[in-house]
């Protein structure tokens, strides 16, 4: 998707608001009904696609403390502000070149967090408020989210172990059991109608042992944390 | 989505993202369904309406501008065709002033009282202009009712 536009933002391009038939187009399709919502719930499902959303929260906290909400609206604020480049004839289709740049905004993140081995921080443009700063994962993440030291941790060598010992602590052959197995062992198994398909379970069974496993989420990672003695510091270290 | 990005997430991140997928088809959900379902999801709607309704007030006005402007650039290059095309002589021209002005009093009757007060005093320099000004003023509100009732329609 990053053929369908890119950022201006750090290059030496002006910005230049969109005009012309972009503009026309922008603002037809912002006029159409339920463009917002189905942005924002686009979005939201991409974010989570990519496990944005913590096993351990309700709701989600993209990085910043965003809504995926917000980020929708960034997005098209800065689309119609010019920040994008916005390749018209590969994609006439607004909604699409503003999902594009949540991919890419999505994926840049990813990125960024999974730099935090470096001692120094680095000095780049934020896609999302489009400002020059330090790393931005340094001030985007809260630092005694579990999720993000386990996912951080050693490259995610501290998720993967959370994992498995969260699986032999599941009944033994439970549907429950087989699902985290599945998670750990099949780097395609990332979404619901593939994993339905290879544990051959109905939906009814899949959609009980979804809810057990995060019921039981909360306690086991108390527990676990108790035991392996992972703290706040620990972000520290990661960092 | 050029990359596979599955295959990059950790499996922590992968039970995270299987979690959360409820299998609904966003393309498929009306309005009140999109919103039900972000409100379920924690998002907070009137902010998000609030914001977009910002965004497209803005982008609307700008598009306006840019119409405008773009109706504007085609009277003066009618005008400047006009105004090449037939070079009249100064008494013609004053005839057709002064027709302008009156057909300006139906519609603006103190926008014509100032053009006939210049009018009165003009030098035949002073009328060329004039006659060009009146003319501009003519087709730009031909245009613009034009405009108007495009977008009433």
């Amino acid at each position: 998707m990053s053929t369908l536009g890119s950022d201006k933002e750090g290059s030496c391009d002006a910005r230049v608001p969109l005009s012309g038939k972009q503009l026309e187009a922008a603002v037809l399709a912002l006029e159409t009904p339920a463009f917002r919502e189905k942005l924002a719930a686009r979005i939201m499902k991409l974010a989570r696609q990519k496990g944005f959303h913590s096993p351990f929260d309700d709701e989600m906290n993209l990085p910043g403390g965003k809504s995926a909400g917000d980020l929708a609206g960034d997005i098209v604020e800065k689309a119609l502000e010019g920040s994008y480049t916005w390749d018209y004839s590969k994609q006439p289709n607004f909604l699409y070149f503003c999902l594009s740049r949540a991919e890419s905004i999505l994926s840049n993140w990813l990125e960024k967090s999974e730099r935090l081995e470096t001692m120094s921080p680095l000095f780049e443009d934020d896609d999302a408020s489009g400002e020059v700063g330090a790393n931005p994962v340094n001030t985007a993440t809260n630092r005694v989210d579990i999720y993000a030291i386990l996912r951080w941790r050693d490259g995610g060598n501290l998720a993967d172990q959370f994992l498995q010992d969260f699986a032999l602590n599941l009944p033994d052959g439970s549907h429950e059991q087989l699902i985290v197995m599945a998670v750990h062992d099949d780097r395609e198994c990332a979404g619901r109608k593939y994993c339905l398909s290879k544990l051959k379970i109905s939906e009814g069974e899949y959609d009980a042992a979804i809810k057990r496993i995060l019921r039981r989420l909360p306690a086991f990672r108390d527990e676990w944390i108790r035991e392996n003695d992972v703290t706040p510091t620990d972000w520290e270290e990661a960092r | 989505m050029s990359k596979d990005w599955k295959s990059e997430l950790t499996g922590l991140e992968r039970l995270a993202a299987l979690l959360r997928d409820d299998g609904l088809d966003i393309d498929s959900m009306n309005e009140q369904d999109l919103a039900r379902y972000l409100k379920e999801n924690k998002v907070d709607i009137a902010k998000l309406q609030q914001r977009f309704d910002d965004l497209l007030k803005k982008a609307r006005a700008r598009l306006r501008l840019e119409s405008a402007r773009q109706r504007r650039l085609q009277v003066e290059t009618k005008v400047e065709a006009l105004m090449s095309a037939a070079p009249a002589t100064i008494e013609s021209i004053r005839k057709k002033v002064h027709s302008m002005i009156e057909r300006l009093r139906q519609n603006d009757p103190e926008q014509a009282k100032l053009y006939a007060r210049q009018f009165e005093k003009a030098t035949p320099e002073d009328l060329a202009l004039l006659e060009r000004d009146l003319m501009f003023l003519e087709m730009e509100s031909g245009e613009n009712d034009k405009a108007d009732q495009q977008n009433q329609s």
